[in-house]
């Protein structure tokens, strides 16, 4: 009998979220795996990705035909590709070893026809699929990843195998429960179908094989953040959805994850980004749960017709169905006995090498279902035309989102009874459905559940689960390839308050690139309009009531300053303020707050605000509750032909007000300089001049400080030195080379012209803490 | 007077061949794996050394606690005995530790690009102080020093408590330099890569340094200037 039990993180989940609040889960991904008996299990079997001598042991490798014809960017070939549910069986394959008494994945190369001048797809010879691995550095430095496949294409999952505009196939359908005026995706005038590669900028990935093999070598990294030139983006109606599309691709996006958790170099440890390499075979490899339904629900616990209906859930039951039927014509059968041709000899005819002996021609082998759950966070949007209405709230809508950064977590494990495989036949396994309930009833008693031991009988407990976890593990990186929207995971999700008048303080975290990004305020609180620079002041934000205020953030509040960006242009023009300027925005663990004048906290997306000083005369800066400053000023402007040119920055000067650092509170501040001239160079990095931070009330002079980075600027003429301020020695900054006078450093793959970029020129950070009415500078 | 020598390392296989060249395989060197590859278990297998796996938590300060027990618990170890820790990516490119007075409790060694050296010169140092020369990436500690910083340090060297990167070592030169030690900075013994500098790159390190300052004022230690 079929078994599911609850994982250890799974009652955790579970016990942690109830309708009253927790994190809200979406539980709809699965991932298979096979788990040996007792017999069979040692330690090479264990081996999964990158060894060279079994090759992948277990792999669920959904990724469809990225060796055959298929990988085209033709419209109609495309739907033959990388299609989970298609050409699968095509090109790789489980191939029982006889030898290793093991199933190693392989898969078929291509033969150059001399004679025709054209490429077949006889299977001659094979590929063990090794993984992915880290080439040599080029002459930039950067390191390209390698594989004597293409790697693995990330898939957009959107719910059915259909194009859009077709029916759903289930509930589980993505473009039309989240947004009826979700952009389609073309591809050359057709739209994507609802599975589809990632196809932001892999060009690689088509290149086709070469006399070699295969070779995939990723083209610039900063491309994975954008779409290919022959992706048509609208919306429904025919407008422009770039951002929306973007958007779509960012938190859709396996790479986007794989970019911030696939560091990793060939000896095994995290690396920056640049250098990193990227292992696309930790990706795609979950898979969407078709479909599930709660049974003995109780009754809704909200009317809102904005919100998806909500009761606790005795029980879940899962629908689990794979279609692995090739609709395509043209795949051939297999033969049990696989060969390639060998010759040594020159002129004497290849040999035929017998390779493996397929006993059991299994395209897929698991006896383990792993049921995932992932994160999400309610998001708040707006439909089109509800921007007017945006401050009685009325038109705030819900929607849930996958973190790109969450990791599915493992919640459940299915057992089933019989090893699945695929069949005897020469297509391999066409399809598994299956069904199973999950009681959610007295998860806390563990009584209730099957154990570990039932569930995994004779094996020794801890390795069993370790080594199945281990798979699952390997194969969990897909948190944003998939996502639902709109299903009813009722006793998960989180409770939170409804929109209503006078509540609603959110910001539009799903506005589309014609509305502002500001939010709704009352006269009770404040909102997130930034008074203009034009209109002074630009420290305030402007209150319900009409009046401008500065935002008060509460002492006792943990709060970590942070910046977003820097607005570079007016108007289309690049530009820099004749002020130093430094953007703050608050975040905490769970997004931006913002304390008002009565000391009420409200969340807020995004929320920014400029602090500016102009000169001595003015305030001085003071933390209240934050702990951080990122401060950007400024040095130069970039004409349009891209030469910076300097301009008179007086305001250079951070002025601190120490009587209000809290005792005992590190606080940071780094200094951005930005966009600065070749001839100030020598003034910001000899310490004499320019850009300090000045503590005004005292500054504990005794040597103590560790000022590598920094110097201090003091009147040594006294007796006893007077310490005034502290001037960064910039480590990074801009070195005339090349007879150029100037040439302008970029964080990332930016640069003049392509966007919104910050070319920090120059930065430093430092730290310091006040105890007992001193003030002690830690940086090292 | 014997050696003990700890390596943490973090997935840096590539460095275990170097590190066994310089010092060899009879040793006493061990290796401390946070994040344990095949590769790893190969090469201390192959060489007959001794490992300690521990989760792959990144916990420094444990990682070189647990193989110090490892010591204590398979070596009869003295007062007089070397602990040397090392960072799983610092092979010395000079080795000569013997060159020191004799009084030393503490070798702290130089790196290639010591930015401590512009401040400091070549000998005894204080390290009660916020801002101290301990870098933990490379140094030396008799045992009977390890001993007095267990009696300050609930048993421990290092202060498990810090989990994020950076200050642990700083915390233990400040209880050092309270206990009185000779602590030594020390050219005899030179690391491959820097020293300072670089923990501007860790986005937290804010929250390593109030963590510090936290543990200072808690255990009363702070080094305040009169």
């Amino acid at each position: 009998m079929n078994k599911i039990t609850l994982t250890a993180r799974g009652r955790e989940i579970l016990s942690q979220n109830t309708l009253q609040g927790g994190e809200a889960y979406w539980v709809g991904y699965f991932g298979l795996a096979y788990v040996p008996d007792q017999g069979r299990f040692s330690d090479e079997q264990t081996r999964l990705i990158n060894d060279d001598e079994h090759g992948d042991y277990i792999y669920n490798l959904w990724q469809g035909d990225l060796v055959n014809e298929g990988h085209s960017i033709a419209s109609d070939n495309l739907r033959k590709l990388t299609m989970y549910d298609r050409n699968l069986t095509s090109n790789f394959r489980y191939m029982y070893d006889d030898e290793k008494d093991c199933n190693r994945l392989v898969t078929w190369t291509t033969k150059d026809d001399s004679e025709s001048g054209s490429s077949s797809y006889v299977r001659e010879g094979y590929h063990i699929y090794n993984g992915i691995t880290q080439g040599e550095s080029n002459n930039t430095g950067d390191t390209d990843t390698e594989s004597e496949l293409p790697c693995p294409a990330p898939l957009f999952y959107a719910g059915g195998s259909a194009s859009y505009g077709t029916a759903p196939e289930n509930p589980a359908d993505f473009m039309n429960t989240v947004s009826a005026d979700w952009p389609k995706c073309k591809v050359n005038g057709d739209d994507c179908p609802m599975v589809t590669p990632d196809m932001r900028a892999y060009p690689g990935t088509w290149a086709g094989a070469t006399s070699t093999g295969w070779n995939w070598v990723p083209q610039n990294a900063g491309k994975y953040d954008t779409l290919p030139s022959y992706i048509t983006r609208k919306t429904a109606a025919g407008e422009d959805g770039a951002e929306s599309l973007d958007q779509y691709a960012k938190f859709l996006s396996v790479s986007n994850f794989n970019k911030e958790h696939g560091h990793v170099s060939a000896e095994g440890y995290n690396v920056g980004y640049q250098e990193s390499c990227h292992n696309m075979s930790m990706v795609t490899r979950l898979f969407p749960i078709a479909s599930y339904e709660l049974t003995a629900t109780s009754e809704p616990s909200t009317n809102d017709p904005n919100r998806s209906e909500r009761g606790s859930a005795k029980s879940i039951k899962y629908v689990i169905r794979m279609d692995l039927k090739s609709a395509y014509q043209g795949v051939r059968a297999y033969l049990d006995t696989l060969t390639y041709q060998k010759s040594d000899t020159e002129g004497v005819e290849p040999e035929d090498i017998a390779l493996y002996t397929s006993k059991k021609p299994n395209s897929f082998k698991f006896n383990r279902i792993g049921i995932y759950a992932v994160p999400v966070t309610i998001r708040h949007f707006y439909k089109e035309g509800d921007a007017a209405n945006r401050k009685d709230c009325r038109a705030t809508h819900y929607q849930m989102e996958i973190s790109p950064d969450a990791k599915p977590e493992l919640f459940a494990v299915m057992q089933v009874d019989e090893v699945c495989m695929s069949e005897d036949g020469s297509f391999g396994l066409s399809d598994y459905n299956t069904t199973f309930v999950l009681n959610l009833e007295n998860v806390s008693d563990n009584t209730s559940l099957c154990t570990n031991p039932e569930v995994y009988y004779n094996l020794a407990e801890n390795e069993a689960i370790t080594w199945y976890q281990n798979q699952l593990i390997a194969t969990a990186g897909l948190s944003e390839a998939v996502t639902n929207l709109g299903v009813n995971m009722a006793h998960m999700m989180n409770n939170r308050p409804n929109a209503s008048c006078g509540e609603c303080s959110f910001s539009d975290s799903t506005s589309t690139v014609d509305v502002p990004s500001y939010g709704v305020f009352t006269e009770t609180y404040d909102g997130l309009v930034p008074k203009s620079s034009e209109a002074g002041d630009t420290d305030k934000f402007l209150k319900g009531d009409g009046t401008w205020a500065v935002p008060v953030v509460s002492p006792s509040m943990p709060i970590i300053i942070r910046d977003v960006d820097l607005p570079l242009y007016d108007e289309g023009k690049r530009y820099a303020p004749n002020y130093s300027r430094a953007r703050l925005t608050i975040l905490k663990s769970d997004g931006f707050h913002v304390i008002n004048q009565d000391g009420q906290e409200s969340l807020f997306d995004n929320v920014t605000w400029d602090y500016s000083k102009r000169g001595p005369s003015y305030e001085h800066f003071s933390f209240g509750g934050a702990n951080q400053l990122v401060w950007y000023t400024w040095g130069a402007l970039y004409d349009e032909d891209k030469t910076p040119n300097v301009i008179n920055n007086n305001n250079r000067t951070l002025y601190l007000d120490t009587t209000t650092l809290l005792p005992g509170v590190v606080y940071e501040i780094a200094i951005k300089i930005c966009a600065i001239g070749s001839d100030m160079i020598n003034m910001i990095t000899t310490g004499n001049n320019g850009f300090g931070i000045y503590f005004y009330n005292d500054l504990d002079g005794s040597g103590n400080e560790c000022l590598e980075n920094w110097y201090k600027w003091a009147d040594v003429s006294a007796e006893s030195p007077v310490y005034y301020a502290l001037y960064p020695n910039f480590e990074l900054y801009v070195e005339p080379t090349d007879g150029s006078t100037h040439r302008p450093l970029y964080d990332g793959n930016n640069s003049p012209g392509s966007g919104r970029t910050e070319p920090v020129l120059a930065s430093a950070t430092i730290h310091f803490v006040k105890v007992d009415g001193k003030v002690y500078v830690m940086s090292y | 007077m014997m050696h003990y020598r700890i390596v943490i390392s973090h997935g840096q296989t590539g460095y275990i061949p170097k590190f066994l060249d310089v010092f060899g395989t009879d040793s006493n060197i061990l290796f401390v794996f946070d994040a344990m590859t095949d590769a790893d278990l190969h090469l201390v297998q192959s060489a007959g050394i001794p490992y300690v796996c521990v989760l792959n938590e990144g916990n420094r300060p444990l990682n070189r606690n647990t193989g110090l027990r490892y010591w204590e618990q398979n070596a009869a170890m003295r007062d007089d005995d070397v602990i040397e820790f090392f960072d799983g990516d610092r092979i010395p490119v000079k080795y000569m530790p013997d060159s020191v007075p004799d009084d030393w409790d503490v070798l702290l060694y130089t790196c290639e690009n010591d930015r401590r050296l512009e401040k400091l010169k070549i000998g005894k140092v204080t390290t009660n102080v916020l801002c101290n020369p301990f870098y933990s990436c490379g140094f030396a500690m008799k045992y009977g020093a390890v001993k007095k910083i267990y009696g300050m340090n609930d048993g421990s060297l290092f202060d498990e408590s810090f989990t994020q990167w950076g200050c642990e070592d700083q915390y233990l030169g400040v209880m050092c330099g309270r206990a009185g030690m000779n602590i030594y900075l020390h050219d005899g013994v030179i690391l491959s890569g820097k020293v300072g500098g670089d923990e501007m790159s860790h986005p937290k390190y804010r929250e390593s340094l109030q963590h510090y300052v936290n543990r200072l004022l808690e255990k009363n230690i702070f080094p305040h200037i009169s």
